[in-house]
Parts: C-alpha cells; sequence; structure tokens
C-alpha cells in the first residue's frame, strides 16, 4: 500500500481551499480580470487559426465549392429575408401608427462586436452549443442580451457573464429559448427553443394556427431587451396531428454556426 | 529554479489556450481531444506526484478563471485525476510502459468525464436551473470518440518522447 503523507496533503488542500476562498471574496479578481485581458488576443489568435484549419479541412473534404455556392445564395436570401422583414415591419407600423396617432416604437441601434474565442469552452461533450467571447460586464454586458450574427440573424443570447468573459447559449442549444413570432397572418407566438443542439423547435402552437414550411420566424419582443423582429430562422417542418391539441414547428437556423468568428451583442438602450 | 517556474507557467497558458480556442474550433470529432487531461498524465509520470498537484492546480485555476462552471471545478477535478494517477503508478502500475499510459488515459478520461458532469449537474441543482443532459447516442458516441482521441494522442505522444528522451525506455539489468 502507498504511503501517504498528511501533512502534505493538508497542505495541497489548505491551498485550494484559499484559492477558492480568495476567489469568492474578490480578493483574487484583479488578477483574473489581468490575466484574462493579458490571454485573450492569444485566444482570438488560436481560434482564427482554429477556423481556418477547419476551413481547409472542409475545403479538403471536397466541400468548398458547395459551400461556397451555399453561402453566396445563404447571404443573399438572408438580406431578402430581413430586407422582406423591415418592410413587413414598416408596414404594420405604418397601419398602427395610422390607428394611433404619435405612438412609435423603434429598434436600439447599439451593437457591441466581439471576437469569438471559443467554441463550447473546456466542455467538449456539447460542441457548438454554447460560445465565449473575449467581452463581459465591463463592456456592459449581461445575461439575457441577444447576440447577432452576419446580416443581423440572431445566434442566440448571453447566458453568463464574468469581467471580461461572456458566454453565450446558440439558439439551437436547448437551454437557450427565445420569446418568437412567425411571420404569417397568424402572427402565431411561442418560445423557440433549441432542439438537440441541430435545429430550434416553436412548441405548443394552437391546433387554429396557420403555419407552413419557409414562415420567417423572428422575435416577437416579448423579451426584455430583445427588440420585435430580428430573424431567428425559418419553418423547416410543421409537425400537426389531429388528434394531438398542440402543434409544433421546426426553424432551422438562417446561418452557419461553424463560421462565427466575430459576433455582435444588441445592448439596451 | 526561477526559470523552470515561468517555464511551465507560460508551458500551462499555452495549453490551456490551445484546449479553449483552438481545439474547441476544430472539426466535429478532432475537437474532443484533451490536451489538459493528456498533458497531465505525462506530467504525473515524468514529473512526479508533487509536480504533477501543483501543475493541475495552476492549470485546474487558468481554467476556473475561463469557465462558466463553479470556480474551483476544474481545480479540485485535475487535482482528484492527478492523485487517482499518482496512486494508480504507486499501487498498480509499477513500469512506465505504452500500456500503462493508455490505461492511465482511460482512467482519467472517465474520471474526469464523471466528475465534470456531477458538478455541472450540482451546479445547476443548487441554482434552481434545468441541467439537461440527454443521455442518446450521440452522447455516447461522443464519449467514446473523446477516449478514442485521448489514446491515440497518448500513444503519438508516447513515441514521440521516446524519440527524444530514454526516461521512459525500459531498461534491463545484464548479468555479466
Amino acid at each position: 500500500m502507498p504511503k501517504i503523507n498528511p501533512i502534505k496533503i493538508i497542505f495541497f488542500v489548505a491551498a485550494i481551499v484559499l484559492l477558492i476562498f480568495l476567489h469568492y471574496v474578490k480578493i483574487l479578481a484583479p488578477v483574473e480580470n489581468m490575466l484574462v485581458k493579458i490571454t485573450s488576443p492569444i485566444f482570438s489568435g488560436f481560434y482564427l487559426a482554429s477556423s481556418y484549419l477547419r476551413h481547409t479541412y472542409d475545403e479538403q473534404a471536397g466541400k468548398i465549392n458547395l459551400a461556397e455556392e451555399n453561402e453566396i445564395l445563404r447571404d443573399q436570401v438572408n438580406n431578402l429575408i430581413n430586407e422582406n422583414v423591415k418592410l413587413k415591419l414598416l408596414e404594420e407600423e405604418n397601419e398602427i401608427l395610422r390607428d394611433q396617432l404619435g405612438f412609435f416604437s423603434g429598434h436600439n441601434d447599439k451593437y457591441l462586436i466581439s471576437d469569438v474565442i471559443s467554441r463550447s469552452g473546456f466542455d467538449s461533450s456539447r460542441p457548438n452549443q454554447t460560445l465565449l467571447i473575449g467581452k463581459g460586464e465591463r463592456d456592459g454586458l449581461r445575461p439575457g442580451l441577444v447576440v447577432l450574427g452576419g446580416q443581423g440573424i440572431v445566434i442566440g443570447k448571453i447566458i453568463s457573464t464574468k469581467e471580461n468573459l461572456s458566454e453565450i447559449c446558440l439558439s439551437i442549444n436547448p437551454e437557450c429559448k427565445l420569446a418568437a413570432t412567425i411571420q404569417n397572418e397568424d402572427k402565431t407566438s411561442g418560445i423557440a427553443q433549441g432542439d438537440l443542439g441541430l435545429t430550434i423547435k416553436m412548441n405548443f402552437i394552437p391546433q387554429t394556427k396557420k403555419m407552413a414550411e419557409g414562415d420567417i420566424v423572428i422575435t416577437s419582443g416579448l423579451e426584455q431587451n430583445i427588440p420585435r423582429g430580428l430573424v431567428i430562422g425559418s419553418v423547416s417542418q410543421v409537425n400537426k396531428e389531429n388528434n394531438e391539441l398542440w402543434q409544433s414547428a421546426i426553424i432551422e437556423p438562417l446561418i452557419d454556426f461553424n463560421d462565427l468568428t466575430i459576433v455582435s451583442v444588441l445592448l439596451p438602450s | 529554479m526561477y526559470g523552470k517556474i515561468i517555464f511551465t507557467i507560460l508551458f500551462t497558458v499555452f495549453l490551456v489556450a490551445t484546449q479553449l480556442s483552438f481545439i474547441s474550433g476544430l472539426p466535429a470529432g478532432f475537437s474532443n481531444v484533451n490536451l489538459i487531461l493528456v498533458s497531465l498524465i505525462f506530467i504525473s509520470v515524468i514529473g512526479g506526484s508533487k509536480f504533477s498537484v501543483w501543475w493541475a492546480i495552476g492549470a485546474g485555476l487558468f481554467m476556473d478563471i475561463l469557465s462558466f462552471l463553479s470556480f474551483g471545478t476544474y481545480l479540485l477535478s485535475l487535482v482528484a485525476i492527478a492523485l487517482l494517477i499518482d496512486f494508480s503508478l504507486k499501487k498498480w502500475f509499477t513500469n512506465r510502459s505504452l500500456y500503462t499510459f493508455l490505461a492511465l488515459t482511460i482512467l482519467a478520461t472517465v474520471s474526469y468525464s464523471i466528475l465534470i458532469k456531477l458538478s455541472s449537474y450540482l451546479m445547476h441543482f443548487l441554482s434552481g436551473s434545468g441541467f439537461i443532459l440527454i443521455l442518446n447516442e450521440k452522447f455516447w458516441t461522443n464519449e467514446l470518440s473523446q477516449l478514442v482521441l485521448n489514446l491515440l494522442s497518448v500513444a503519438v505522444i508516447f513515441y514521440f518522447f521516446n524519440l527524444l528522451s530514454i526516461k521512459l525506455k525500459p531498461v534491463f539489468l545484464i548479468k555479466k
């Protein structure tokens, strides 16, 4: 039986307990913040190198031609969708304005752009479900703020923050919930929640509501700090059974979460 | 002495940065390698128990600063793994062969995975938020691929280390 030196063990346990204690009483905070600030550019560089490698890997796997074409088309579609959403919202807004003079609901245009420094952090068991960015409470970020990718498409929201770091749960993460509206005649509202880390699901939609594949899903504006009209995705499948009380919709994100290297956080007014 | 400490700190920062930003961004499958755990196994075998526990404290502390799990999760998990490896090396594995490294990798990967999942569950349970752990085929495939990739990494580093050093080569006493 190997010999165990109790003094050594006590010494190590004391060191660990002291470190944890110093963290919780915030004595370690300046050191931690400095460390994160110094190492953040290294993380961004490493993440960019890794993204480049992933892109090269995809290229080697023969996906590049399709991927490029797909990307161009997707960008075009996203731009058109955004334009369409804006026009529809303007139309709606116009109607409301005609009815209620003096009412105006504008969007908050304050954004904070940040580099992505990691995908899923140290937890590789749930790939592509969270992102880490190198901006945090010091920059005015806090849990609940919506995060946008290219062309202003919603990619998720901030779930936790530290002084110089924030964790984003992607919209495909089951822990990420967004108040959403399907942009159709019925204006069906509900909660869009990540499904198995692959797609987004909108549950508990009454059977009477009409929706179809291709309908655009936007934020409903019912959540604090998340304005109405930000595109979440498009309906790719409608699950409707006559004997069920509710119907559900599968929403496909309009952006490839693997390509995210820079994101923007919508700041509150 | 100070040179060694500075080198160890820089090496740890490099490893943690590689794990957090580089490996996590690699294509699916490759992102499952746990470089910190693989390094801890080699450090435990080559550097001895005292050094490995100090290294685990340093690396765990840095990981906790960068992680959103409860502070101390990675610190305690890595120290526990370092102690487990030390215990196994003293109790069961007397030689330093590839098989020893592979067995230690299996032990460390499984223990680490259980410790981190339990801590996450406990953290979510105590904070009152829901913890969604889906034990489907994808989850088990992911866990298995992490184990296989860690084993492969250990085997590659073992042979590479053997090319550069005689520290892990078997020694035979020949009677003349």
